[in-house]
């Protein structure tokens, strides 16, 4: 049985994409690790993939999209293996076998319009159309069996809660917010997590009850509720004379966030500038990268983040 | 016999990856200095990611007494102005091109600053770089190709 994790915040630029990636790598060392992009923007895709590789799955439809796609067209068939991509690092650059037990469903751009397009058909019954657009995900996931074929399922989110992120979350144990450490960005955390609960994962049962959707008819991928793994801070500014080697900007908001939070937010705070984005920028996590910025220091942080979400997903 | 012996070669080579993967194992073991784990660890990535014929290539020029290869040393700005990223490419991972050569190319077509070229730490680490920036390049060129596909309605 997988355990899923999205990764997900309505603020954009916060990190998202970066916590997936290196989350899924380093979980991918010893277990089996199923990445799926499900923002339009394909970062994480293009990251991984690199460009070119990533065109030829894109330009062929063979994405997340397809998953939605079926909803809106009938003349689409819900897709199977074909929007995996096994081993995707080694697909892109056949130098390197890092991370074999790796596997990447990419995202396309025409998600974004796949998301409208969604949002405004109705197949059937309203209420058991609304149960079923926002369940995709989990069918799918029943449909590949992937819950007994991977250990670790990590969906990287749009910058939204709309239907795309909401099936997501409908098929994922926990979700894990990446937050930069200022007022704009933590505002963010309050309204998500009563969103999640009380919106999200409500609505869901509202509308599996009202349609009288019967058991066998429940993907076995579905996840009534959705529980938090985490706040990870993300992006924290340096300043090397303060004790907190932080700014006083970001230095006062950790510590609201972990008064007003406890033991939801996640240690260290990863810092900005620190090699990270330079490892991005080079298609591999901090530990692999030739980046000369990505010092033992930032590895050894990614690495003790990673850690305590795993300790936290179980 | 010819056969024989490059296979000979090659699994001593294997032999040789392995034997520096086990005392990578133990220097972790120990917790030894960290720093010194990371470049071990990249060293036998390096070494790993080397053809046999690279690395014998490499070891053949490191020889006292060995002769000097020609490198592709001299190389105009013209010449660098007119390669397609191909030829580049091409270019780059030839042993026999010279750092200075692919210091120039850095400058020229990817606007890579002298000093960013001089803090990394050897030739193969700016042919990573340059490897990088060309697929960055390329993946521009992929993304504006789809993007071209949904302005045509695609």
């Amino acid at each position: 049985m997988s355990v899923r994790l999205s990764v997900i915040n309505f603020k954009g630029g916060v990190g998202k994409t970066t916590l997936a990636f290196h989350l899924g790598t380093y979980l991918a060392q010893e277990n089996r690790v199923l990445l799926v992009d499900v923002d339009h923007q394909s970062s994480l895709s293009i990251v991984i993939m690199g460009g070119p590789l990533w065109e030829s799955y894109a330009s062929t439809g063979r994405t997340s999209n397809r998953i939605f796609e079926s909803f809106c067209n009938r003349r689409i068939a819900m897709p199977r293996n074909e929007i995996i991509i096994n081993n995707p690092f080694h697909e892109k650059d056949q130098r390197y076998d890092f991370y074999p037990n790796l596997d990447l469903v990419p995202a396309q751009f025409e998600l974004d319009d796949t998301e409208i397009e969604l949002a405004s058909t109705t197949i059937g019954g309203p209420t058991v159309s609304e149960w079923e657009k926002r369940t995709l995900l989990a069918s799918w996931i029943d449909q590949v069996n992937a819950e007994d074929e991977y250990d670790y399922i990590i969906f990287d989110c749009p910058p939204a809660t709309k239907l795309v992120s909401q099936n997501a979350l409908a098929a994922s144990n926990y979700f894990l917010i990446p937050v930069i450490p200022d007022e704009m960005s933590s505002r963010g955390v309050t309204h998500f997590r009563n969103l999640v609960r009380n919106k999200i994962d409500a609505k869901l049962d509202f509308l599996k009850q009202s349609a009288g959707i019967s058991v066998q008819d429940i993907p076995r991928a579905y996840v009534p509720t959705t529980d938090l793994a985490g706040i990870a801070p993300f992006m924290a500014k340096p300043a090397g004379r303060a004790r907190s080697g932080l700014t006083d900007l970001h230095t006062r908001q950790l510590n609201i966030l972990r008064n007003q939070w406890g033991n939801d937010i996640i240690e260290p705070p990863i810092k900005h500038m620190s090699g990270v984005a330079e490892a991005m920028d080079t298609g591999w996590p901090v530990w692999k990268t030739y980046a000369k910025n990505a010092t033992p220091n930032v590895m050894q942080t990614m690495k003790r983040v990673c850690q305590e979400i795993k300790s936290r997903i179980v | 016999m010819k056969v024989e012996k490059i296979n000979d070669e090659m699994s001593i080579y294997k032999k040789l990856i392995q034997t520096l993967e086990s005392n990578y194992v133990i220097l972790k073991n120990v917790e030894a200095n960290a720093q010194l784990t990371q470049i071990y660890e990249q060293l036998i990535q390096y070494l790993k990611s080397l053809k046999y014929s690279d690395f014998i290539n490499l070891i053949e020029s490191n020889k006292l007494g060995a002769t000097k290869r020609v490198s592709k040393d001299d190389i105009t700005n013209e010449a660098v102005a007119q390669m397609t990223l191909d030829d580049v490419k091409q270019f780059i991972t030839d042993p026999i091109s010279s750092k200075k050569a692919i210091a120039k190319i850095a400058v020229l077509r990817f606007q890579m600053r002298n000093s960013e070229i001089s803090s990394l730490r050897n030739k193969q680490t700016l042919i990573e770089h340059l490897r990088t920036l060309m697929l960055n390049r390329e993946t521009h060129e992929s993304i504006s190709r789809l993007a071209g596909d949904i302005r045509n309605g695609k």
